[in-house]
């Protein structure tokens, strides 16, 4: 299964809550900031200078560093038209590109479709953490959903070398496809497949696995260091996916303190993700996408923030130029849309720079529609 | 009930599942078998009064699955000779039922009784959910846990998120004006959606949106706006005041609940105008209002029909998709009307009505059900013993982490329960308990089987299904496992390889596509 | 009720304890004993999502940490208590006999392991059953004359006697409510005389035997009202005979005089301990603020869950509190009679200790 040529893989993480983008890319330089925070907010000597505007929370230290270096993009003013301030919504409206009606197939799940139409390596996208994201779900495609990577496999407990290979072999015909049944049964079905060819590949990423990089023992610094696993195995997975749990980043109260153990955990864990890849001699061919569902109200509440919209992305890697994309929104009163700021950039065109300029496939059908680019990578 | 054995082989789909071919008398007329092959398989027929028997305990397997968390052949047994209506009712009674030992409990879960942890919470509510004689209080519980959501990542205390759950127990089957008062006023929801926070002249309007978006109105009904964006203000505005104690902090001694109170200080006094009803209007007056909107019953009855019938859309999609059954949802709304928005009164028209009994396996089981039937299955942790915290782990292995939504809009339910990994965890979870021949209900299922005298694998395996639910597999699956249960050769009751036999017979049951469903 | 008590109040000392997996602390503690000099020994059980905390902790009543023993580890995955020699799953009781051995029974490995006083394993004995010499569910643990270890076995609703080095000497008891009958016993004790006195948990009764079994007397029936119980899990003796039960569901420590009457109770009197001060000063000192501000801070001083009693030679009695991690000292006050030849407490010739 070892890959000869290296096809551009990209991991995505997802944090889930609506991150105060703020807070995150902190526009010292402008001191309506200041006054529409007046509990919620970076002091300007502690935020970590990119410019005379903008600057990132002072505990992304690790990625600062890896934007210093210029392997880190920063896409300003994220989001679309009519935002959406319920969570649920607004992920969805990010996974499936449909801000209009209730989407159902992930943008990710149709790159995979594109990616391997045939569906000759079930391994072809993996997600770690309970519970497949929408952005990954389309009908007959296969994604692995990893909970724990070391014990992976279908009917486990069956004692008998000989039993158990009974079992499956019952269970692969129970589970093959068959005609007239209901669409949810047809899903089982294909689900149960995917899950026993994926199985056997992938217990054996972490046999191969060593490094001197030791993750956080947070959850998103445990799952990075799987997917540095399972790319490092080289079973031609393309896309690997981890989402940071419980909508930790929904700070409607006591976001100082939670913010900054948030963004401790993310950047270490970004930064020891990249410094794995690099102790392999394998980070040139990776892309890590860092995104929210939206960002949060330009005014504080006291002690936390609401939902808002106009949030941020970062993208990552060796081949990204690194910089400050799109314009940083406007904090003037008459600019702000409903009291939040007003999205410059779609996240679509991110997407489509993804997928046009790293995955080189046709973004259109992709992200429903033409999107204009950024020169991300 | 007169039961007749007869030697009979051939593809007979038509009597595999009861005798469908005719009355005992039809069995003995010479006619009736020349067209049918005589081998050396044995094959139960039933007669006519067995039948019904069958379809009740079928019926009742699917009350009990929906109503509760599933029961044993012999309780099924048990309470088709109550009746299907007494049952209903004793399940719509919780407080006829004895509760837990709560003192047996505490003195082996020493932990039980400060509840600090999730983890200790999680572990309490499983093995209550498997031992509860109140299952559909249980359930309940479940239901609006799912739905009026609080979660613990954000109170970080487990006990409180219980004590909101102990209202659920109580209010859950009363009115809805009774529940949302509750939850306005559970200290839980207060701090999980800031309402503690929002203060007069200076609102947080997380819980006034979600009271209207998540909790009771719904986004939209047939495509319209049920509420403005000024209902949300003026509804948090009125629910202003609306607090709870400051908390004793958790070190040295471990956390204790806050408290909720009404601060008439904090509270926005000034007049509202809150779904085209204008007046000073305190907390309880919105709820009121809410209550008596047709978007609420419609709310109420598509949450009730989803949970206990049958999988709808994903909840945000019910703006734009019509019900699936919208003579079910239109009789629920009346009774919502009718009853005074009483709950119980809308569950009791749901499992007495047709589109109830028609509606088997039509949901994919939650993680929950699948652990908690399974557990009640094969009869574990019917007492206090050691490993229950990593059963309830299993859980949220599967996807739900109780007591922790991922988001206040509770789980995405359904197929999308579904995914490679959960699946795989479903399978073994349930393959692992009903392989372990040990166990009790293992036990009581090989042993009923057995002194029945089935030996034909065809036979074993449809009693298998029976004994687990009376589940119904596809016909190519139902092959697949008889052909399994046949390999080995014929099998005699009362060795070993019988009861391996029926063990594997059912750890593929439960692998099936089939277990998958409620 | 007889008519005739004398006036006995409980003075509350000092509350011992924080709630720690390790360390200077205790979690869910349900028993304890008290050692040579200052010492005491505190069994931890915490719950099965962190064995780490199940442990033995020796400290001063000071609340000097000294040490731990018997700490479960976590290295078998997730929520798996280890059951190798010396450790712990579900401790029940601890007692110490005469040489400083502690002895600590365990309900789910139905298992009494044995250290020495420093904490080192000495040995154990394991014998599940329901026959001579076995038991079901050991819960209490009293050490009598010659060191006689009375078990609570009860799983099989009785008391046995056991010599220290294990041989089985006797037993009484079966399940039932006549007297002399259990239903899941619990605590245990061993007064001045050799007297036995049972927590008879679930008859909500303490019952009094002697040494060999015979049955003395009972007291107690289901209720919250004063004298009455619900669920007593522990039961100790004092100098004078009265008698301290640990009145778990109704979360306070009753006191009787030595007939079984009612003489008094508490519900606790708690306040901030010498190691939970430390906590807050040493990295929570917002916590300090928190406290001045909290609503119902009243509430700290209540038992939750006390559910094993303890007196010293001393006279200090001892509440371990399961839910709160902690410990709560009282001493007893009451009138005395200082006959002829007796002195005032604090003059010189002694402490009269006569009684009306």
């Amino acid at each position: 299964m070892t890959s000869t040529k290296k096809d551009p893989v990209l991991v995505v993480l997802q944090l889930s809550g609506g991150n105060d983008a703020l807070n995150t890319v902190v526009p010292h330089g402008d001191p309506r900031y200041y006054d529409n925070r007046p509990n919620v907010r970076v002091p300007e000597d502690q935020v970590l200078k990119i410019d005379d505007n903008v600057g990132l929370n002072p505990n992304m230290g690790p990625m600062k560093k890896i934007y210093d270096e210029g392997k880190m993009a920063i896409i300003q003013g994220v989001g679309y038209p009519n935002p959406n301030r319920s969570h649920f919504r607004s992920m969805d409206i990010w996974h499936t590109c449909e801000p209009d009606t209730q989407g159902t197939e992930g943008w990710l799940g149709r790159t995979i479709k594109e990616i391997d139409p045939n569906k000759e390596n079930v391994l072809t996208a993996v997600n770690f953490g309970r519970g497949l994201p929408r952005a990954l779900a389309a009908p007959g495609v296969p994604v692995a959903s990893v909970g724990n990577l070391a014990t992976y496999g279908v009917l486990t407990g069956i004692e008998g070398e000989d039993q158990r290979a009974d079992a499956l072999d019952v269970f692969s015909r129970i589970y093959s496809p068959t005609l007239g049944r209901s669409m949810v049964v047809d899903y089982l079905s294909q689900t149960g497949m995917d899950a026993l060819k994926g199985a056997d590949i992938l217990s054996t990423a972490p046999e191969s696995y060593s490094s001197t990089v030791e993750y956080g023992s947070d959850v998103v610094g445990q799952y990075m260091k799987n997917i540095a696993q399972v790319h490092l195995a080289g079973f031609g997975t393309r896309i690997l996916y981890t989402t940071a749990p419980y909508n930790s980043f929904d700070t409607h109260a006591g976001e100082l303190a939670a913010h900054a153990k948030l963004w401790t955990d993310t950047s270490n864990a970004i930064s020891d993700f990249y410094d794995d890849l690099r102790e392999h001699n394998a980070s040139d061919n990776v892309l890590l996408l860092v995104f929210t569902e939206f960002g949060r109200r330009v005014h504080d509440n006291g002690s936390g923030t609401d939902h808002g919209s106009g949030g941020m992305a970062f993208l990552i890697g060796d081949h990204v130029n690194g910089g400050l994309y799109g314009e940083y929104p406007s904090l003037e009163e008459s600019k702000l849309l409903e009291g939040d700021l007003h999205f410059n950039n779609d996240f679509r065109g991110i997407y489509t720079s993804i997928i046009e300029d790293w995955m080189n496939m046709d973004a259109k059908p992709i992200v429903n529609g033409g999107f204009e680019k950024f020169a991300l990578v | 009930m007169l039961r007749v054995i007869v030697r009979i082989s051939g593809s007979f789909s038509v009597i595999r599942r009861v005798g469908t071919i005719g009355t005992p008398r039809d069995l003995a007329s010479p006619g009736f078998w020349q067209n049918v092959n005589v081998e050396s398989h044995e094959k139960y027929l039933y007669t006519e009064g067995e039948r019904m028997a069958e379809q009740d305990i079928a019926l009742m397997a699917h009350l009990m699955r929906r109503a509760g968390f599933g029961s044993t052949y012999e309780e099924l047994e048990r309470r088709v000779s109550a009746g299907y209506e007494a049952t209903v009712d004793e399940l719509l009674n919780p407080e006829g039922q004895p509760d837990l030992d709560m003192d047996i409990l505490e003195r082996h879960f020493i932990d039980w009784r400060d509840m600090n942890a999730l983890e200790v919470n999680q572990a309490y509510w499983t093995y209550r959910m498997i031992n509860t004689q109140r299952p559909l209080q249980e359930k309940v519980a479940l239901f609006w846990h799912g739905i009026l959501c609080t979660g613990n990542s954000k109170c970080e205390h487990g006990r409180q998120v219980q004590l909101q759950l102990d209202m659920f127990r109580e209010l859950g089957m009363k009115t809805f004006p009774e529940i949302l008062r509750g939850l306005a006023r559970d200290p839980a929801m207060v701090f999980y959606l800031d309402n503690c926070m929002s203060h007069k002249g200076a609102i947080n309007e997380n819980w006034g949106r979600e009271l209207l978006e998540l909790f009771s109105l719904g986004v939209g009904m047939d495509d319209e706006a049920n509420y403005s964006e000024d209902d949300v203000k003026e509804a948090a505005r009125a629910f202003t005041g609306w607090t709870i104690t400051n908390p004793i902090p958790r070190y040295p001694y471990g956390r204790y609940e806050s408290n909720f109170i009404y601060n008439p200080y904090d509270h926005d006094e000034e007049e509202k105008t809150f779904l085209g009803e204008t007046g000073n209007f305190n907390g309880d007056e919105i709820i009121d209002i809410i209550c008596k909107q047709p978007s609420a019953a419609r709310f109420v009855a598509r949450h009730l029909y989803n949970f206990f019938v049958a999988d709808e859309a994903e909840v945000p999609a019910w703006q734009r998709t019509a019900p699936r059954d919208p003579e079910a949802i239109k009789l629920l709304e009346e009774e919502y009307y009718r009853s005074g928005y009483n709950i119980g009164a809308m569950l009791k028209v749901l499992f007495n009505s047709d589109f109830f009994k028609n509606a088997r396996f039509e949901k994919v089981k939650s993680p929950t059900e699948v652990v908690i039937g399974t557990m009640r299955l094969v009869r574990d942790f019917t007492e206090p013993k050691l490993g229950l915290h990593p059963l309830a782990n299993t859980i949220r292995y599967m996807g739900q982490d109780l007591m922790n939504p991922p988001t206040v809009e509770g789980w995405h339910t359904g197929k999308e329960w579904i995914d490679s990994g959960t699946l795989v965890e479903r399978i073994n979870f349930a393959a692992d308990q009903l392989g372990n021949i040990g166990l009790p209900g293992v036990k009581d299922i090989v042993s009923r089987i057995e002194s029945e005298q089935i030996t034909n694998p065809e036979g074993l395996v449809d009693r298998c299904l029976e004994m687990v639910g009376s589940y119904q597999l596809a016909d190519e699956t139902r092959g697949q496992l008889v052909e399994h249960a046949g390999k080995g050769g014929s099998v005699t009751p009362g060795t070993q390889e019988y009861s391996q036999c029926i063990s594997e017979v059912l750890q593929l049951i439960v692998a099936t596509q089939e277990y998958q469903f409620a | 009720m007889a008519t005739q008590t004398i006036s006995v109040t409980l003075q509350y000392e000092k509350s011992i304890g924080r709630a720690e997996f390790s360390g200077p602390g205790f979690r869910n503690p349900v028993a304890m004993a008290r050692g040579e000099d200052d010492t005491m020994y505190v069994v931890s059980r915490s719950y099965e999502y962190r064995p780490d905390g199940k442990r033995i902790t020796i400290c001063t009543t000071d609340e000097d940490y000294v040490g731990e023993f018997a700490r479960g580890v976590t290295d078998q995955g997730e929520g798996e208590a280890t059951s190798a020699d010396g450790a712990l799953i579900w401790p029940t009781a601890i007692a110490i006999n005469s040489e400083g051995n502690v002895y600590v029974a365990d309900e789910a490995l139905d298992r009494v392991s044995i250290y020495n006083q420093d904490g080192e394993f000495l040995g154990k004995w394991e014998k599940s059953g329901s026959g001579d010499g076995e038991w079901s569910k050991p819960s209490g643990l009293a050490f009598g004359q010659g060191d006689v270890l009375y078990m609570v076995d009860s799983g099989n609703n009785r008391v046995q006697k056991f010599a220290k080095d294990g041989q089985f000497l006797g037993q009484w008891g079966s399940k039932g409510t006549g007297d002399g009958e259990f239903n899941m016993p619990y605590g245990i004790t061993v007064d001045a005389n050799g007297d036995v006195y049972v927590a008879d948990w679930r008859n909500d009764r303490i019952q009094k035997f002697s040494s060999d079994g015979q049955f003395l007397m009972k007291f107690g029936s289901h209720g919250s009202d004063p004298g009455e119980l619900d669920r007593p899990t522990d039961v100790a003796v004092d100098g004078d005979g009265d008698i301290y039960v640990a009145d778990w569901n109704n979360e306070r420590l009753q006191v009787f005089d030595r007939d079984g009457n009612y003489l008094t109770h508490t519900e606790g009197e708690g306040t901030l301990s010498k190691w939970g001060a430390a906590k807050l000063d040493g990295g929570n000192p917002e916590m300090w603020h928190e406290r001045a501000v909290a609503q119902g801070l009243e509430r700290e001083k209540l038992f939750w869950g006390p559910i094993a009693v303890e007196v010293d030679d001393d006279g200090k009695i001892f509440v371990v509190e399961s839910a709160r991690s902690r410990i709560q000292v009282f001493r007893k006050q009451y009138p005395r009679y200082y006959g002829p030849g007796e002195s005032m407490p604090g003059t010189v010739g002694g402490v009269g200790s006569g009684r009306l």
